[in-house]
């Protein structure tokens, strides 16, 4: 390796020649002003320096330092000192920079941005400029004879900058070379975008805490502890773990979620519906402004009573469903679903705010003061029997859609009479706080009718073999009321409801549209896919004439078959039909029916 | 009054400077503005007028959330007593009154890190120009949306939906680890 001295005027003298075995090479020196450039700030071409400076700032920051072309080290502390100063100053504080002494060896700057002339080649044809990407002299040359002159297009025909040090040894040098090179100042080839981050960031940085059990959030209700005690396997929705089903030894879910079915439909069930979305509707007018939100109309709801209401978007598409119970003349105690949540209080809040701010409606959720436990089947009622205080269970006085006041295992308690499974059902709300102990206590007063604790899988099941949809699932955001077999909640005499006029345009009113039905396979032990494609036409080669999909499906153990539910082309009219269902196995036939497979007429929930 | 035997208060995870659960009578009371004047009557003190202020009285603070939304609380235990006193001071306003004792969590955190903790997770400044003695604000730790108040220089309090306090709790003993380590 032969060494050189870099003279003043950039020429090279030669010098010892040594034996080696490493090179350490060095691009130079130059400012760091990659922070100010990312906060948007314009750079300034230094013509002393040779260099790129910060120039107007866009953010309230200061450069200070070495990163703005100051040099020794006493000034630059100095410079920090009286920068951080001037800050502290312009917000408010008071304070003055402190004045530092330093004595140190300085550096000098000596040497120029560009590539060294190596004696005996002119010209320097092939001095290296991007270290780590092997860009030399001779390859920006060629990119410039190419007709590539903005500093952007050479980066990107040669690679220089590109590699993991993005440019810091090879920027300022390629710049000037190809300035020199094109005979323009710097600042006319341009400058290359400063991309974050300005070093390697690992990953671990970026993930800063989200990780493990602090990822997210873990929301889980008040009967969680029982539940896992109990075997339950967890499912997440949203951010709730909720149990989904709770095997017994030897059980996989399908024999676990027969099993609980089967003990809603002969005797009792419990289910933990707490994470239900809960908003207290409150005031005057709290009647009025549901009546404006939902479909269904409130006026006319009786206290002590309740009724299933169905939300639109402006659009007209369903957007959540629920229970609305009215417990006093001007208090509304609304359920939402789970993942709907915060999206419709937010939704009714903005209506409040935005359209209807003379109403006298106040909301508050109340979605975690209320522990919800279902109690589902024809014993559900002797269970409660024994337990609560003050509330008449007759079917007379609280008939199915109704709620009422009392005390449960000495606690306050909201009780409704309701159901998602068809069978007689109850919901025991009391405060969180008391849930489990209220939960154990209706599992130990039920342990003589046969209760059976049962999760997620099975409601879906229960509720599927009765037709009742799921915001979500059965629609997808693109489904009026009508379609998903919902027209008769619609209180039509009303002046008005959010999505009202959308259900008047003539693409919601024209035929063709999909409809809720169910299907029955011909092979009743084919439990079909959710998410496969209905067609009219068996045999069919690609492209299909798709007619519907299929959006429940399940094996029915009460039923002793599977059933789906599926939203179908003018299913409705074609009930009695067959139609198929394409599968990689071939297609699969099915009846199309109506969507209530089980006790059709409702007597059971009237029990 | 409640069976105290079968109350089970979220458990969260323990530290010198953090004092939870916090059981509590909570409200929240919305509603026109005539309506605050007269349940500082009912409550026995005067809610507050200024955005994102407390007041305090003995053991009863009321904390401004919005325009038309307080957040009442009061010793455990007490939800029957101050709802009747709020619907008798209230009679003729229009107004929302509602019980909210269960469904969040008290977290308090005191000491001289209280301060950095909680902004180690918040997007907000909490140092005491910019959030002084008395302010309270709606705002998010980590993922979790919390009420925060500072009733004392070093003393915090966080209201918290219960499903988000173990969250929070660990998610502030996990910083406090860090930054010890």
């Amino acid at each position: 390796m032969t060494l050189g001295t870099v003279g003043a005027d950039g020429a090279i003298s030669r010098g010892d020649t040594v034996d080696c075995d490493t090179v350490l090479m060095s691009g130079g020196y130059t400012p760091s002003v990659h922070l100010f450039s990312q906060s948007r700030g314009k750079l300034r071409w230094d013509a002393e320096l040779q260099a790129f400076v910060p120039g107007a700032s866009a953010e309230r920051e200061r450069s200070a330092g070495a990163c703005r072309g100051v040099d020794g080290l006493e000034v630059v502390l100095n410079d920090g000192a009286q920068a951080g100063a001037a800050a502290a100053s312009d917000s408010g504080f008071e304070g003055t920079a402190p004045r530092y002494r330093a004595v140190a060896r300085e550096f000098s700057r000596r040497g120029a941005p560009g590539a060294l002339a190596q004696p005996g080649n002119d010209p320097p044809a092939k001095a290296f400029v991007d270290f780590q990407s092997d860009v030399t002299t001779r390859d920006l040359v060629l990119a410039a004879r190419e007709g590539f002159e903005s500093i952007e297009h050479v980066k990107r025909y040669t690679t220089t900058g590109m590699a993991s040090d993005q440019g810091k040894t090879s920027g300022m040098n390629a710049l000037a070379f190809v300035a020199a090179g094109l005979d323009r100042t710097p600042p006319q080839v341009g400058l290359t975008t400063f991309r974050m981050p300005y070093t390697p960031v690992t990953f671990g940085s970026f993930a800063g805490y989200d990780r493990g059990n602090l990822f997210d959030p873990v929301r889980t209700t008040p009967t969680h502890e029982w539940a896992l005690a109990h075997g339950a396997v967890f499912e997440d929705v949203g951010l709730w773990k909720r149990a989904r089903h709770f095997p017994r030894p030897g059980e996989d879910m399908h024999a676990a979620v027969a099993r609980e079915c089967l003990a809603v439909r002969s005797a009792c069930g419990v289910f933990d519906a707490s994470t239900l979305g809960k908003i207290e509707v409150v005031g005057a007018d709290a009647a009025q402004f549901l009546s404006r939100m939902y479909v269904n109309n409130f006026a006319n709801l009786a206290v002590g009573r309740a009724r299933y209401g169905v939300l639109l978007r402006e659009d007209g598409f369903v957007y959540d469903d629920g229970v609305i119970a009215r417990v006093a003349n001007d208090r509304f105690h609304v359920t939402t679903t789970t993942g709907g949540a915060a999206r419709v209080l937010g939704m009714m809040e903005d209506y409040l705010q935005t359209e209807w701010p003379d109403l006298e409606a106040w909301l508050t959720s109340t979605t975690e003061q209320w522990s919800v436990i279902a109690l589902q089947g024809p014993r559900a009622r002797d269970v409660l029997a024994g337990l609560v205080e003050g509330v008449d269970l007759s079917p007379g006085a609280l008939p199915h859609m109704s709620v009422a006041r009392g005390r449960i295992c000495g606690v306050p308690m909201m009780l409704f009479r309701v159901s998602f499974t068809g069978e007689l059902g109850f919901e025991i709300n009391v405060a969180a706080d008391y849930g489990q102990a209220v939960w154990e206590a209706v599992y130990a007063a039920g342990k003589s009718h046969g209760i059976t604790p049962y999760g997620t899988e099975s409601m879906h099941v229960l509720r599927a073999e009765k037709g009742y949809v799921i915001v979500g699932q059965e629609t997808d955001g693109t489904v009026t009321p009508d379609d998903a077999g919902l027209g008769w909640a619609i209180a039509r005499s009303k002046p008005d409801f959010v999505g009202k006029r959308s259900l008047e345009r003539p693409a919601i009113k024209a035929p063709g549209r999909k409809q809720l039905v169910g299907l029955l396979t011909v092979d009743p032990a084919t439990v079909l896919e959710e998410g496969a494609q209905v067609v009219a036409v068996p045999a069919q080669s690609p492209p299909m004439q798709l007619i519907g999909h299929v959006t429940s499906s399940y094996a029915s153990a009460v039923l002793g078959r599977s059933i789906a539910l599926a939203m179908v082309a003018d299913g409705r009219a074609r009930i009695g039909q067959t139609l198929y269902v394409p599968m990689p196995g071939g297609d699969i036939p099915v009846q199309v029916t109506a969507p209530v497979f089980y006790d059709a007429e409702g007597v059971r929930l009237h029990g | 009054m409640a069976d105290a035997t079968i109350r089970r208060i979220v458990g969260l995870p323990t530290a010198a400077w953090l004092e939870s659960p916090l059981p509590a009578t909570r409200f929240i009371l919305r509603g026109a503005p005539g309506a605050r004047a007269a349940a500082g009557e009912g409550f026995g003190l005067s809610l507050p007028e200024t955005a994102c202020r407390a007041a305090t009285d003995g053991n009863r603070a009321a904390l401004w959330l919005g325009p038309d939304e307080q957040l009442l609380l009061a010793p455990d235990g007490e939800v029957e007593p101050i709802a009747a006193s709020l619907a008798r001071a209230l009679q003729g306003h229009a107004y929302s009154l509602v019980d909210v004792s269960h469904r969040q969590v008290g977290i308090g955190i005191h000491g001289p890190r209280a301060e950095w903790l909680l902004e180690s997770q918040c997007p907000l400044p909490l140092n005491l120009r910019d959030f002084p003695v008395g302010m309270c604000t709606r705002t998010v730790f980590g993922k979790a949306e919390i009420v925060v108040w500072r009733p004392a220089e070093q003393v915090f309090r966080l209201e918290v939906w219960r499903s988000f306090a173990t969250y929070v709790a660990e998610l502030l003993r996990e910083v406090d680890r860090e930054s010890i380590a």
